[in-house]
């Protein structure tokens, strides 16, 4: 409960502090894909077979605590392909590259009052960024399901899958995680999707090496290198799909399916319209709930926008300019086929002829 | 005396330390075989205390600043050796391996992991092709194996299953190929040199269904000792250098990042020959040279101590020598 109410209050401190990160929002976001039967073992909702270790113990990747940022003119070290995951609080939109978060794969961050974490798994290339009271700050545990990121509550001991939103041991056991919207795409993407932003700064203090040489090497592999179960050849083990969630129903959008240049499609799940944005070029796919049932359109330029008559809204669904609200997110995040086939199995595949 | 502490002193200086990198947390896992030869029907017994400590993270060949990262391997080890023949003899080596594994989080908070247990045991056959009776020279071969015996299921407090590394055993069936040669200038120096090429097996049943392939690796040893009279007693001082490659490791056939590479230590070590029988010997080991692959914790010292007690079951008098 600790931790619904640590949402409650930053989603009130972000309410007050703008119009990017409604209350309500966070609010009306269905609930996360939760197991419905949570049974423990020894504690875990998960088997503890099925967890691992990584090799390197609690803590023995350094999370990020309140880095630095640098305005996006003053960033020189990321290259057009370089995939960034971004994050819009209070209005600030905050960029972190994924060399560097290989290296760190928590982020402890604030903006103003509104405290969250960035969480990143370099194994299973999946995001997700949640809202924290200022009593917690997570870590990593060392532990991988699936070869998923298990992070951890450092205040509490709470442990959570990345992936599965839940925490599976802890005080907050079985509980579900509402995260805050995030996009990923590449840094030419962002540079021509959205005006002002802020990167994370690649001196962040610690002595590492942020090329791109751990992902490289974990790519280079046909199998991950942790175990996961179970295994699903319907797509290649490390083609990148966006695994949406809607009332914890899971479906998987491969980006291979989707074209070179930006567009946006509708998509229904359990009945409810998704507008689905994509550019594989810029290895880019989010999702907003259709709750009218609309047609919009994309109108690039200096800022990406999404229109629908007189209403813009940016790539984070908040509202620009016009008289509507703030889209709502669905839950969802880029991640590696093999692993969302593992942490969902029989998961659905998005079908782009369904559409016809 | 002299002869004899000589040949004492080869059973302790030829003994092959692995200085384990990251991987497999300084565990010697076929630690101290390789026992140069002794005369017919004669029983070594050799207790070792060894302390690996890992605390330096490099990447390639640079030390990083980040003393966040820890481990420290202390393994105690029964080494027993028995000379069937002037030429034929055989090392079995038992260790109890205890390991940690410390982490500073934010805050500097600190985490421990540990485990201990019976480690992998290691049988060691060897041949003498010269005759130690008629030349100054020395020349073995010897062929073994190590069998899986330590566990490799231990775990945490969280009931979680510790990381391989982490396990007193390593879950395979390993090769071990040596040779060793010695040669006495005089009755106060000598000169030896030995290495010790380690083929592992594989782990078949790692994280329940995966297989795991530490990698190979090959340790050469070159070494020089000098004799003095301390107190009555003959003390020897020796000087190692210990050139080490280990191959990367692999799960499932692929290539496990920050793995592997090569170091070059140098080891002096002090002995002392309280008597014909018994002798102590005291050494350090440490880096002149590392560079490894990827990211890893490295050795910055290991700290050896070893009793050895000899005896001769079927001289005239079953004494010991």
């Amino acid at each position: 409960m600790r931790f619904f109410y640590s949402i409650l209050i930053i989603g009130f401190l972000v309410r007050c502090g703008g119009k990017d990160l409604e209350f309500e929002d966070i609010l009306n976001t269905p609930p996360a894909p939760t197991d419905t039967e949570c049974t423990l073992t020894d504690g875990w909702s998960l088997p503890p077979s099925e967890i691992v270790g990584g090799g390197i113990g609690k803590e023995g990747i350094p999370s990020l605590e309140n880095p630095d940022f640098l305005h996006k003119s003053a960033t020189n070290f990321l290259s057009g392909d370089d995939l960034l995951i971004g994050v819009e609080i209070n209005g600030q939109v905050r960029l972190f590259p994924h060399r560097i978060m290989d290296r760190h794969e928590v982020a402890n961050d604030q903006v103003g009052a509104a405290k969250y974490s960035l969480t990143f798994c370099p194994l299973t290339g999946s995001t997700v960024a949640i809202s924290r009271n200022d009593d917690d700050s997570f870590g990593v545990s060392g532990l991988l399901h699936n070869s998923n990121l298990i992070y951890y509550n450092r205040a509490t001991n709470n442990f959570w899958s990345q992936m599965k939103l839940s925490s599976i041991k802890g005080e907050n056991v079985c509980e579900s995680v509402i995260p805050l919207g995030t996009v990923e795409m590449t840094w030419e993407g962002w540079q021509k999707s959205v005006a002002d932003f802020v990167v994370l700064d690649i001196n962040t203090g610690f002595d590492k090496d942020y090329s791109d040489a751990f992902s490289a090497a974990i790519l280079e592999h046909n199998t991950p290198l942790w175990p996961y179960s179970p295994k699903d050849n319907r797509l290649k083990n490390f083609e990148k799909v966006y695994v949406l969630f809607v009332d914890g129903f899971p479906k998987a959008y491969p980006l291979n399916l989707f074209d070179e240049e930006i567009k946006v499609i509708r998509d229904a799940i359990l009945g409810k319209e998704i507008i689905i944005i994509s550019n594989k070029k810029h290895e880019l796919i989010t999702a907003y709930y259709n709750v009218k049932g609309l047609n919009y359109s994309i109108r690039e330029g200096a800022e990406l926008m999404l229109m629908q008559e007189n209403n813009r809204w940016n790539i984070f669904g908040s509202l620009v300019s016009g008289a509507d609200s703030n889209l709502t997110k669905p839950q969802g995040y880029m991640a590696y086929w093999f692993s969302a086939a593992a942490m969902f199995p029989n998961i659905e595949i998005y079908n782009p002829h369904d559409q016809d | 005396m002299i002869r004899i502490s000589f040949i004492l002193l080869m059973l302790l200086i030829s003994q092959s330390v692995l200085s384990q990198n990251c991987c497999s947390g300084g565990v010697p896992i076929s630690s101290n075989i390789g026992v140069a030869p002794a005369s017919k029907n004669t029983w070594q017994t050799i207790l070792i205390g060894d302390v690996n400590f890992l605390d330096q993270l490099l990447r390639g060949p640079n030390k990083i600043n980040n003393d966040s990262r820890e481990r420290t391997t202390a393994s105690t080890l029964l080494l027993l050796n028995y000379s069937f023949s002037n030429r034929i003899s055989a090392d079995l080596t038992m260790p109890w391996v205890s390991q940690i594994r410390k982490t500073e989080g934010a805050n500097n908070a600190i985490f421990k992991e540990n485990s201990s247990g019976i480690g992998d045991i290691s049988i060691l056959l060897k041949y003498q092709l010269t005759d130690p009776q008629l030349t100054a020279s020395s020349f073995s071969l010897g062929a073994g194996i190590k069998v899986p015996s330590g566990s490799t299921d231990q775990q945490d407090s969280d009931g979680i299953t510790l990381s391989l590394d982490m396990q007193p055993g390593t879950g395979s069936i390993d090769q071990f190929y040596w040779f060793f040669y010695s040669n006495q200038f005089s009755n106060k120096t000598s000169l030896f040199l030995s290495a010790l090429f380690q083929q592992t097996g594989t782990f078949t049943n790692y994280n329940g269904s995966q297989e795991y392939k530490t990698g190979n690796s090959l340790v050469a040893r070159l070494g020089l000792n000098r004799n003095f009279i301390v107190a009555n007693y003959i003390t020897t001082l020796s000087m190692e250098f210990i050139p080490r490659k280990n191959w990367a490791d692999h799960v499932d056939n692929q290539l496990i990042p920050n793995t592997g590479g090569h170091w070059l230590f140098i080891k002096p070590a002090l002995t002392f020959n309280f008597s014909p029988s018994v002798l102590l010997n005291l050494g350090a080991e440490l880096p002149l040279y590392a560079n490894v692959d990827g990211e890893q914790l490295s050795s910055s010292k290991r700290l050896t101590i070893q009793l050895i007690h000899r005896v001769n079951t079927k001289s005239p008098l079953n004494s010991e020598l």
